[in-house]
């Protein structure tokens, strides 16, 4: 089954269309001390998506809490190839979105529907961040 | 958003490319967020300077800045780094981290930032009146300006404060707007807060608990600067909470009777200082997140009567304005003497720690951040309780 859902997207990016599997949590993130910068490995003891690799997924969260150090995490991630291959928000913040911008990391946020309740663990997610828009293909069980 | 001619030329790179860069941040945020206008800035405040947690890509970020010379439109300073400039050979810091950490500083001079090295700039100058629009990073500082200043920031990421640094504007959305800035919770406080570690205590909780609404809190006795910043600091690190009101204190007049409303008694109180409370002895103990004012370093120097303990550390972090005044009155002697550590231009949150087992602090901030960023187990308690702890008295 595939579902395309409307929102907004960051815009004016070299690669803005990127497909990959789904990695959702419930929890905001503070990109400093969420993650080890030198694997992509979620480090944050009580989070969600601790254990997990962050590295080439999809990343669906509600919004950036924390730090505002959060970008330069980002950008790191970015620049060693360990950052998420997109970033689905529920609503953005500044710290994530300038990571994004100068990360070159397609974001989009503002759907039309909930992402944090329509995508699920594993999902074929592909990000236009030009257009604003999500595809999303179920996972088979 | 809508550009000037003006702005639409730097945007095009007409102005050189670190304004270009700058500018197109704030395009970018201020598409995002639907703002309708650049405005201008009184000051701006930049964080990513710790090389510990900006790593390669803030120099490689700065160095596309600073080729072009650029320089800032407005008074902007800096937040902490990785380290002591004088001292980091007694924090165990290693050569090249120290000579990475100099060339990121030495960038932020070369465009005019002031290189204060601190989260507190509002005591050190870096502040605006009631109403002013203005552009900080350092989530601490962000919310202690909105609530207790009265002037408007949204949490700036270090780079975009660094764009309103250069260009002295910012998009005109959130916090900046007054309909943005109406409280959403109401917290009623009936535990008694005491010491500014409760107050923090209280701030973690709300963090938490709403993320990043707009908390009301009602029958607070009294809340003075050092308490102050104790709360603003956890609520900006347990959640994205950038503004707080405190109805007496803080001004403003609000319909409350739509609101939710939760109430904080003794008993949670109680339950917050159990669960940050330490139960084996530290071996480092830290002060000054955020960075101590000159009045609590006169109160350390009054209340370490003896020495510190050897089974403990205890390192203090403030900034070197600061520590000069405490040095020319004696109190840094004192507390040196007694076998403690005053750092200047770094903080608890950004050095690289050397190998410590458990950590006190008097707050949260630091308690939150110090597990996962320097692998320490971390606990809180009160200054006195933190200096008594550090003396030697048994946990």
């Amino acid at each position: 089954m595939k579902i395309t859902i409307k929102g907004e997207g960051l815009r004016g990016l070299k690669q803005p269309r990127v497909e990959g599997e789904a990695l959702v949590t419930q929890m905001p993130i503070s990109f400093l001390g969420f993650i080890d910068p030198n694997t992509g490995r979620v480090i944050q003891k009580g989070h969600e998506l601790a254990g997990k690799n962050i590295k080439g997924k999809i990343l669906v969260f509600s919004t950036g809490v924390g730090s505002t150090v959060g970008s330069y995490v980002l950008i790191n991630l970015a620049n060693k190839g360990l950052a998420p291959k997109a970033i689905i928000q529920r609503e953005s913040d500044t710290v994530t979105l300038v990571g994004a911008v100068i990360g070159e990391i397609p974001l989009v946020h503002r759907l039309e529907q909930d992402p944090l309740s329509i995508i699920k663990d594993g999902d074929k997610v592909v990000v236009d961040s030009e257009k604003g828009i999500v595809e999303i293909e179920k996972r088979e069980d | 958003m809508y550009l000037s001619k003006e702005e639409e030329k730097i945007l095009q790179g007409e102005s050189g490319e670190a304004k270009r860069l700058a500018m197109k941040i704030l395009c970018a945020l201020g598409d995002f967020f639907h703002a309708e206008k650049l405005i201008k800035v009184e000051s701006a405040h930049v964080s990513g300077v710790s090389y510990k947690t900006g790593g390669d890509a803030l120099i490689e970020v700065l160095e596309n800045f600073v080729k072009s010379e650029p320089k800032t439109e407005v008074v902007s300073t800096l937040n902490p780094s990785g380290m002591d400039r004088l001292k980091w050979k007694e924090m165990s810091i290693k050569d090249d981290f120290a000579a990475k950490q100099n060339r990121i500083i030495k960038m932020y001079q070369s465009i005019g930032i002031l290189d204060l090295c601190s989260c507190i700039p509002y005591e050190l100058g870096n502040v605006a009146k009631i109403g002013d629009h203005i552009s900080f990073s350092e989530s601490s500082a962000v919310t202690f300006m909105n609530s207790f200043f009265g002037t408007h920031t949204n949490r700036e990421s270090g780079l975009s404060a660094l764009a309103s640094a250069i260009l002295g504007k910012t998009p005109e959305y959130g916090l900046h707007l007054p309909e943005n800035r109406i409280p959403e919770v109401v917290v009623e406080i009936e535990a008694k807060l005491t010491n500014p570690t409760d107050y923090g205590l209280v701030g973690y909780s709300i963090g938490k608990n709403f993320s990043s609404k707009i908390p009301l809190l009602q029958k607070v006795s009294s809340i003075d600067i050092q308490q102050a910043k104790q709360m603003s600091a956890a609520m900006a690190a347990s959640g994205s909470i950038a503004l707080f009101y405190i109805n007496e204190y803080t001004g403003g007049k609000f319909e409350e009777k739509k609101l939710e409303k939760i109430v904080m008694d003794q008993r949670n109180l109680k339950e917050l200082k159990e669960d940050f409370a330490p139960t084996s002895q530290p071996d480092i103990v830290m002060i000054g997140c955020p960075h101590a004012s000159i009045s609590t370093i006169k109160r350390i120097s009054e209340l370490l009567v003896s020495p510190i303990s050897n089974r403990t550390k205890l390192w203090i972090f403030t900034s070197r304005p600061i520590r000069l005044v405490a040095e020319s009155m004696g109190y840094v002697q004192r507390i040196e003497r007694m076998g403690a550590k005053i750092f200047c231009d770094t903080c608890p949150v950004v050095c690289p720690i050397p190998e410590f087992d458990l950590s006190l602090t008097d707050s949260l901030k630091a308690a939150h951040y110090l597990p996962t960023m320097s692998k320490i187990e971390s606990t809180a308690g009160s200054l006195e309780d933190c200096l008594k702890i550090a003396m030697g008295e048994k946990v």
